[in-house]
């Protein structure tokens, strides 16, 4: 055989084999994607982690005992030997960082006075090791690294003997104990629902060249790496279940419970929930990469609002996959958790918990259907967008924000998204503008969560002033403009960890302005406040040292002048009326504190508006944007007669007594 | 005392009625208290908004469909100015309580004497029993108080327990089951409270100064006549709060946002259905009082004859058997126990 013929031969044979493998490769991954509708199944997430955990969840006791094995895989480019994980439900204890500051600043949620017993939860590890390395049990320590708070249990680290070299995966096994609190910021149980979230040991994300693994505070929320869940979950045989995910089997265990298996890739935490008294609503949404079953779990006690639910979150996604981008996952399930509990409007990877109440009616989309589209949000501003909770919250709470406002203008009404009853109305997006306002300026959108000045103005500033922001930057770079950066950024960035500079950057690349800098640094960075004012709207006889005759006409010289009242500059358009029909608008750079204009005309001023678009959502005060020359009461007699019929009715109520 | 009581054939609902719509005037002097406390409250209010809003065209959204957030920004930027509104507003109330104490004395006054309701009439005898009422009300918090709290932290304690099983419809259906509880028992202090006015006014008519000891008289009067008394006296809180949802939801549905004298007009109208209501009510409880049987009077050692005496005599079957003995021992039992 010819050297040649030879080394034909092996090339051939080389390439079959190659071949074969790659096919055979192509058809393992296809299988693989379970939870996904990735084309060729591949992963659509750089897998960091693995986690595979065996759970017994006692309904009665609230607890839970479990197996978890976790794969860590190096991919940080350098050795790691100290490895960092959340124990979320230690927060649940009065000695806990979370606890004191709720105590100091008030929480999201959790009482600020005191510590209910059965509010006390917690999670045990009994052991830990990992192949190669032994029993590390011993190893653990609790760690504070925010605030060196030696009581604060919800960060425990081992450290290795020897690193773990880049590129290598560390194999972890634990077993665990969890005690459920009694419904406390979005966890816990409430009567026999049980909410599993943040229940299990969770390892930080090495990020920027160091762990990132916080504590829990009284104002964060999350941040971990993708990968892999297959969970599984034995619970009593009357419970349904809602898990993160999908469900790949159930097998009956002959006691009176079930095993419940659940797999979910490419996201990056998993959560569940049970209850005896779940009804299930299924419908299915087809966009381009397939099929997504949304699977909802709906109380019995709000079976009449199953539909409802199943609607918005429908066309939510439609608005989603048309203006952001495409939902890859095979399903979604929302949860209706008890009412009266704090479980409710929670987002967790491809699981939601929303919220209502049996009376709930449809002329208030306020309630249902804010939270569910607001959760259903998340699944791309945190659970595929997967910034930094604990440091930037601004970038999912505040982006959700925003396209919850636009969301819920499209589907309900600019005026009426949030309140839309016979006589009153409101808009999502000015309840957004009321929470900025009403504590405006004591934090920046860059604050890490925890160093807000109180829970307030985390709210505010976090989810308000985030979406009065980017609506006012509309104004500046226009409506189509800011949702295309919205799908860029969500196109680049899906999958991965960005910073707030990504999300700005994209939007100064794809508006194609270089000068957004100033704003940025005011409305993202700063405190400043922005308030326009007319201080001066007003006609006179251009010979205005004589008296006019009877039926003058004119000419009148106009007098409209504008204050800057705040420190924020932004350029303003003011709009100037006249008795004869005609109006005029002046652009204004807003740079001085004020500025004059003066017209000579053969009519006299009517009203001068600025902003007469209504644009600028970041202005403080609506109300001295315009000067109208004609007195109305109409407003003011009405609010007045609000104000009477209640002090009588008051008045009457105290004197019942009498 | 008022002919109008007289016939012993009318229920206490019906002879509050009779009562009340004989004394028309009563409710003129009543609703113009509450529209002293509406202008108080409500004047300097429409000063403040009508300087932000009468030259703003944002003031739209408060004048046509009404935008909610525009309403809560508007209270939130009151500032300083929104703890003296507050201030006045309480103080107005207050000063409502003070006129409502004299107010309600005056009535019982009418409808006992029968006397013409001109203002004058009602603001003296008002003046006159003025402190009575006010330690009538003592009294009132001093006996309620406690009943109507253990009530409130039993339902606390039931729906907490309840709470654990119940959900939705089925729990707000417990709530206000309980709540429906505890309104009925209030409902009973109040009528009983109601009878001890009326009663304190017609012994006062005699020259009686009890306070404190009509209290327990007027509960047996309750209870001899409860059925009539506590469902008559039901039954006008529920037209009353019916005339007044009705009016709120017309005013809600039907008027126009921009029609603020229409609305003005409805919203006094659902203001002087409860007044009307109440006033009705304190007819019935003057009608438990004067309508009582004569042994329950005589029994009960309060109401002395000199009352019963001025009934016209064109209802002479009507007149109390008076015992003169019974009647002079009532009478020492003023002298040794004035209060
Ligand atoms: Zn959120």
């Amino acid at each position: 055989m010819f050297r040649a013929q030879r080394i034909s031969v092996v090339f051939f044979l080389g390439l079959l084999l190659c071949l074969t493998r790659s096919l055979a490769v192509a058809q393992v991954a296809a299988q693989t994607a379970i939870a996904t509708n990735a084309p060729a199944g591949q992963p659509l997430s750089q897998r960091v982690v693995a986690y595979t955990i065996d759970a017994k969840v006692d309904t009665q006791k609230k607890t839970v005992d479990a197996t978890e094995t976790l794969d860590y895989k190096n991919l940080t480019g350098q050795p790691l030997d100290t490895f960092p994980f959340h124990l979320y439900l230690n927060a649940f204890r009065p000695q806990s960082t979370f606890a004191y500051e709720t105590h100091l600043g008030g929480g999201i949620r959790g009482s600020a006075h005191d510590y209910p017993k059965d509010e006390i939860g917690g999670i045990t590890i009994n052991q830990i090791s990992a192949d190669g390395y032994g029993d590390l049990t011993q190893q653990m320590q609790f760690t504070a690294p925010d605030d060196g708070n030696r009581n604060d249990h919800t960060v425990m680290q081992v450290h290795l003997a020897k690193p773990l070299a880049p590129g290598e995966t560390i194999h972890f096994h634990l077993t665990f104990h969890d005690k459920f609190p009694l419904s406390v910021a979005r966890n816990g149980y409430k009567r026999d629902f049980v909410m599993g979230g943040q229940w299990f040991p969770k390892i930080g994300v090495f990020w920027h060249g160091a762990w990132n693994c916080h504590q829990y505070h009284a104002t964060t929320e999350f941040f971990s790496d993708f990968g892999t869940f297959d969970v599984k979950l034995t619970v009593p045989n009357r419970y349904t279940v809602g898990a993160s995910g999908v469900q790949v089997g159930e097998q009956k265990n002959g006691n009176g419970t079930k095993t419940l298996h659940f797999y979910g890739e490419d996201i990056h935490d998993f959560a569940w929930a049970a209850s005896p008294h779940f009804i299930v609503v299924d419908e299915n949404f087809q966009n381009s990469m397939g099929t997504v079953k949304l699977h909802g779990l709906v109380l019995q006690a709000h079976a009449n609002q199953a539909k409802r639910y199943l609607s918005v979150l429908k066309r939510t996604m439609q608005k989603f996959d048309e203006w952001y981008g495409v939902f890859p996952y095979k399903q979604m399930t929302l949860i209706d958790p008890e009412p009266g509990s704090e479980m409710f409007g929670m987002e967790y990877p491809t699981l939601i918990t929303a919220g209502t109440s049996w009376w709930a009616p449809q002329s208030l989309p306020i309630g249902l259907e804010t939270t569910t589209e607001h959760e259903f949000g998340h699944q791309y501003w945190y659970g595929m967008v997967a910034t930094n909770e604990f440091e930037e919250a601004w970038l999912d709470e505040g982006i959700n924000s925003y396209t919850e406002a636009k969301v819920m203008a499209a589907l309900y009404g600019k005026q009426t998204s949030a309140i839309d009853l016979h006589t009153d109305r409101m808009s999502d997006l000015e309840t957004q503008r009321l929470g900025y306002l009403s504590i405006p300026d004591y934090d920046p959108l860059t604050r890490w969560a925890w160093k807000f000045y109180n829970a307030n103005s985390y709210g505010a500033i976090t989810y308000g002033k985030t979406a009065t922001a980017l609506t006012t930057l509309e104004a500046v770079v226009g409506e189509p403009t800011m949702q295309k950066a919205l799908h860029v950024y969500f196109e680049r960035y899906k999958f991965k960890h960005p910073t707030g500079t990504d999300f700005l950057n994209t939007i100064s690349e794809v508006s194609g302005r270089n000068d957004l800098g100033p704003y940025f640094q005011d409305a993202v960075y700063g405190t400043k406040m922005l308030d326009y004012a007319v201080v001066d709207a007003a006609s006179e006889p251009v010979e205005w040292w004589k008296s006019p005759p009877k039926h003058y006409k004119g000419p009148w010289r106009t007098v409209v002048a504008m204050h800057r009242k705040g420190d924020f500059v932004f350029p303003v358009t003011l709009e100037v009326r006249f008795s004869d029909g005609s109006k005029t608008r002046e652009h204004w750079d807003g740079a001085d504190r004020w500025i004059r204009y003066t017209y000579v005309k053969n009519a006299k001023v009517v009203s001068a508006e600025i902003d007469p678009d209504h644009k600028i959502l970041l202005d403080s005060n609506y109300f001295n944007n315009s000067y109208v020359v004609a007195a109305n009461g109409t407003a003011s007699w009405k609010l007045a007669n609000y104000w009477m019929f209640v002090e009588q009715f008051m008045a009457q109520f105290a004197s019942w007594l009498i | 005392m008022n002919r109008l009581l007289a016939n012993r054939n009318y229920s206490p609902f019906r002879a509050g009625l009779r009562l009340a719509l004989a004394n028309k005037r009563l409710l003129l002097w009543v609703y113009l208290a509450t529209l002293a406390v509406g202008l108080a409250a409500a004047l300097p209010f429409h000063a403040r908004m009508a300087s932000v809003l009468d030259h703003s065209l944002a003031a739209q959204s408060i004048a046509g469909r009404f935008d909610v957030s525009s309403y809560v920004l508007l209270m939130m930027n009151l500032g300083k100015h929104g703890t003296s509104l507050y201030m006045q507003a309480f103080a107005a109330i207050l000063g409502y309580c003070v006129v409502s104490n004299i107010l309600a004395a005056g009535i019982y006054y009418v409808f006992a004497t029968g006397e013409v309701p001109r203002l004058a009439v009602v603001v003296r005898s008002g003046i006159e029993y003025f402190w009575r009422f006010f330690r009538l009300l003592l009294f009132v918090l001093i006996l309620a108080g406690p009943v109507l709290a253990i009530l409130a932290a039993l339902r606390r304690l039931l729906l907490k327990h309840a709470d654990n099983i119940y959900v939705g419809r089925q729990f707000f259906f417990i709530s206000l089951a309980t709540f429906a509880v505890f309104a009925l028992v209030a409902l009973f202090f109040r009528l009983w409270f109601d009878i001890a006015e009326a009663s304190v006014v017609q012994l006062g008519l005699d020259g009686n100064r009890r306070v404190r000891r009509v209290l327990f008289p007027s509960m047996r009067l309750l209870r001899k006549q409860f059925a009539p008394a506590y469902f008559g006296y039901f039954s006008i809180g529920c037209i009353g709060w019916a005339v007044f949802f009705f009016l709120t939801w017309l005013w809600m549905a039907a008027v126009p946002p921009h029609a603020v004298l229409l609305a003005w007009i409805v919203g006094q109208l659902a203001t002087l259905s409860l007044l009307a209501a109440r006033i009705w009510e304190r007819g019935l409880a003057t009608a438990v009082v004067a309508l009582a049987e004569p042994e329950t009077v005589a029994h009960t050692a309060v109401f002395t004859a000199p009352v019963w005496q001025t009934i016209p005599a064109e209802t002479p079957s009507t007149l109390p058997a008076s015992n003169p003995q019974e009647t002079a021992s009532s009478e020492q039992d003023n002298t040794r126990s004035p209060e």
